[in-house]
């Protein structure tokens, strides 16, 4: 199915990838974000119990962990763990918990990029919920990729536009994250997020400012993270 | 007019939502313990600090601090976990704990032992399978009950999904068991605002249940705050709405005692999350703040009058109350065994003695249920401390009775065994003044015993026993209620209704257990030979005037 030409559905890759290609050894990597009910909402038709990895990296707004227990009920999920950063990495690297402000690359690897590394172990394959649409970095990517950490990525919605996701939010009656109403359209963690200025792309919003759009875990895992990890043994 | 504030409001008042100065008391190595006030605060976040009664002579005599250690207890409305959080569970008793999983009286579990270090690890494990224990204690509104079971059938799938929005709603907005539990930093500085409850929160604790008729597992009469399900050619369209129950009292106190709820009025599905609100305000607002003894909604109700009460709540509904529907209750137990849901899965309620999970000798439930969770299957804790195991196919059902088998659980008790519970008491809890889950057992062998002999083996009669007068086991409404008073003794109360709807009167003070076995054996036997069909031994002790 995956090697169709043409444009299968997000269903069918998603089916396909569950099922057959990588079954038992795959994962949905979810920010319960503004967009991330559709692909839960779809994992949730074909098997509630799909692992599903949650990045809790302790900067998270109160209304995105909120919104996560209501889909997870909603949903009737089984397989979401949260993921916190290790112990040793934060009191290593961030003991006074500002490290955002002084390294912001440092505090996405220790809270985002080493903890999802971790929790990946064993799967072969991850899913994720990028869209060409959402910004300039992601305007190539495919719904299959041999991904960031040597694992296979699949994206199903790599070809969804605004219109898409909407209508299936409709079609479900699915909830919105609380934080859309107010003007968030890409949410990361509280200290690095704002609202995006009217005519920006969607995840302007996320680390404004800063030259800076992407927190590290859809990037190739190379040099940078070396140094963290040499802070495991501490 | 205005009488002082008790202590508990100064310390809320100047907690900064919840957070006192627990990140501090959690970092000194000196002691196990916490400050005094810190352990009214850390009930907020589901959590008793306690120590191990039984060891505080010895300790005592070696000059040695009591031997600490933490209770925590999570929020899991209507009780219901996944396989893999059940595991989750099993793993943090057994690296965190004491090795054993309690089931409380409110669908809930209650970790024993865990010493100061392990605290925050613990919780930080509770969190990683999207549960906590958040509200689990404190002036707050605690675990949602709802009847059970969500798999088994659709309108008990909508009690539930009520039972979690009331539980959502509820929930304090302060960001302080994640901050000082989990995350160990603040992530902004500013303090939240708490629409609902404001700074100091409840005058004391608030219950919530939720009940699917006929059965009335959760004890509606026995709450802050009810509802009764009421179905309409098998949907359910609302809820009749019950107030002002509550189990607690204190020995010696004639201005405290057990009180049995009464039905307010109707609301619809849609509007129980409105009601919870109005209902919780009108307590924030008018219940005693200077006097913890009298601070629950019971006694609000009482001095203001239940018709004040209705009118105050519907005052803040958008829509008042309708007039209340007919229910029936039929009892407050457990449907135990096995069930066969219309889509071919099976559900075993399975009997769990005072709720304790452990592995004993050769009867190792821990152990099996374990094993279990390695099926495709949810478990519930009931409102009776028992657990039921759902979703399981026909497959998976064979493996569960042989698992169990293997491990030398068996499914089911004798009549009694099944329709007792008993609180948790010596020797974790501070409050209790005797025995009660280690207790009960032994008991409840020789009252079989007696049953036996005049034919009533498998009569239910509801049977708790509580080590304190608080109550948490429900006691004044069994139709055999046993509360703790000094030790080995215990005011027996008789009479109380098989389906939870009348209290208990008062027949003995202090009875050790021969005096509980010299009454009883005559009103066993008399119930033997003078009931009426169908009647139930509370009933049957009242109408005969035998208390």
């Amino acid at each position: 199915m995956l090697d169709t030409i043409g444009s299968p559905t997000a269903e069918a890759v998603l089916e396909d990838a569950l099922r057959r290609q990588f079954k038992g050894k795959i994962a949905l990597v979810s920010s319960f974000g503004t967009e991330s009910a559709i692909l839960l909402h779809m994992i949730a038709q074909i098997d509630q119990a799909t692992p599903v990895i949650f990045l809790e990296t302790g900067k998270l707004f109160p209304e995105t962990l909120a919104y996560r227990d209501t889909l997870v009920a909603r949903l009737g999920l089984t397989g979401v763990r949260s993921i916190r950063p290790s112990g040793a990495q934060l009191a290593a690297w961030d003991p006074d918990g500002r490290l955002w402000q002084r390294d912001v690359d440092l505090c996405c690897a220790i809270r985002k990029t080493n903890p999802l590394d971790g929790a990946l172990e064993g799967f072969e394959a991850w899913i994720t919920g990028r869209k060409r649409s959402q910004s300039g970095t992601r305007a190539t990517i495919e719904m299959l990729e041999s991904g960031p950490d040597g694992r296979m990525t699949v994206n199903p919605l790599a070809f969804w536009d605004d219109a898409q996701i909407e209508a299936y939010f409709t079609a479900h009656e699915l909830p919105h994250h609380p934080l859309e109403a107010e003007g968030y359209t890409s949410i990361g963690c509280a200290t690095c997020t704002l609202k995006p200025r009217p005519g920006e792309d969607k995840r302007s919003g996320r680390w404004a400012g800063l030259d800076k759009t992407e927190c590290g875990i859809h990037m190739p895992r190379t040099q940078g993270s070396g140094l963290v990890f040499a802070g495991n043994g501490i | 007019m205005t009488e002082k504030l008790s202590h508990n409001e100064a310390i809320k008042t100047n907690s900064r939502l919840l957070r006192g100065t627990l990140a501090e008391g959690l970092e000194a190595v000196a002691t196990g313990a916490i400050s005094e006030d810190d352990q009214q605060l850390i009930k907020f976040h589901g959590i008793y600090l306690q120590d191990d009664r039984d060891l505080r002579p010895e300790r005592a005599k070696r000059k040695l601090d009591k031997a600490y250690s933490f209770m925590a207890r999570l929020r899991v409305p209507g009780g219901v976990l996944s396989s893999a959080q059940y595991l989750a569970m099993d793993r943090l008793a057994d690296e965190r704990g004491n090795n054993t999983l309690r089931l409380t009286t409110r669908q809930s579990i209650q970790f024993h032992g865990v010493i100061k270090t392990n605290l925050r690890p613990a919780l930080r494990q509770i969190d990683s399978v999207l549960l906590d224990t958040i509200a689990a204690c404190g002036d707050v509104n605690r675990n949602v009950m709802c009847t059970p079971n969500e798999f088994a059938s659709p309108v008990h799938a909508q009690a539930l999904r009520t039972a979690e929005a009331i539980s959502t709603h509820l929930l304090p907005r302060s960001g302080a068991w994640r901050e000082i539990f989990i995350n160990d930093e603040q992530i902004t500085q500013a303090l939240e605002e708490e629409p609902i409850y404001g700074a100091t929160y409840l005058p004391r604790k608030f219950k919530i249940a939720i009940a699917v008729p006929p059965q009335n597992d959760v004890d509606v009469f026995a709450h802050d705050l009810c509802y009764i399900a009421i179905l309409e050619n098998n949907t359910l369209v609302g809820y009749n709405v019950v107030v002002g129950g509550g189990m607690g009292a204190t020995h010696g106190d004639a201005t405290t005692y057990p009180l049995v709820g009464s039905v307010i009025g109707f609301c619809s599905a849609d509007d129980a999350v409105a009601v919870a609100q109005a209902v919780v305000t009108t307590q924030r607002d008018f219940g005693n703040r200077s006097n913890r003894r009298r601070a629950r909604l019971k006694y609000t109700i009482e001095d203001r009058g239940l018709e004040w009460f209705r009118n105050e709540v519907n005052a803040r509904l958008a829509k008042p109350l309708a007039p209340a529907r007919e229910y029936h209750f039929t009892g407050n137990g457990d449907a135990m065994g096995w069930h066969t849901s219309p889509d071919g899965l099976h559900h075993l309620t399975l009997f769990i003695e005072n709720g304790r999970v452990a592995d004993v000798g050769n009867w190792r439930l821990k152990s099996a249920l374990k094993a279990i969770a390695a099926q495709d299957v949810s478990f519930i804790i009931t409102p009776n401390q028992n657990i039921i195991i759902a979703r399981a196919s026909t497959a998976a059902r064979e493996i569960i009775e042989a698992t169990l088998a293997s491990h030398g659980v068996a499914l089911r008790a004798s009549a009694l065994r099944e329709a007792a519970m008993a609180c948790v008491a010596l020797p974790t809890c501070a409050l209790a003044l005797t025995e009660s889950e280690r207790y009960l057992p032994s008991l409840v062998t020789r009252l079989d015993s007696m049953l036996g002999e005049h034919g009533l083996a498998e009569q239910p009669i509801t049977l708790r026993m509580t080590g304190c007068p608080n109550g948490c086991a429900r006691p004044y409404i069994a139709e055999i209620g046993l509360v703790g008073r000094n030790p080995g003794k215990y005011n027996l109360h008789l009479g109380g209704a098989h389906d939870g709807s009348r209290i208990a009167k008062l027949h003995r003070e202090d009875a050790d257990e021969a005096t509980i076995l010299g009454i009883l054996a005559p009103m066993f036997a008399d119930y033997a030979k003078h009931r009426q069909p169908a009647e139930r031994f509370g009933d049957f002790v009242l109408r005969h005037g035998l208390v």
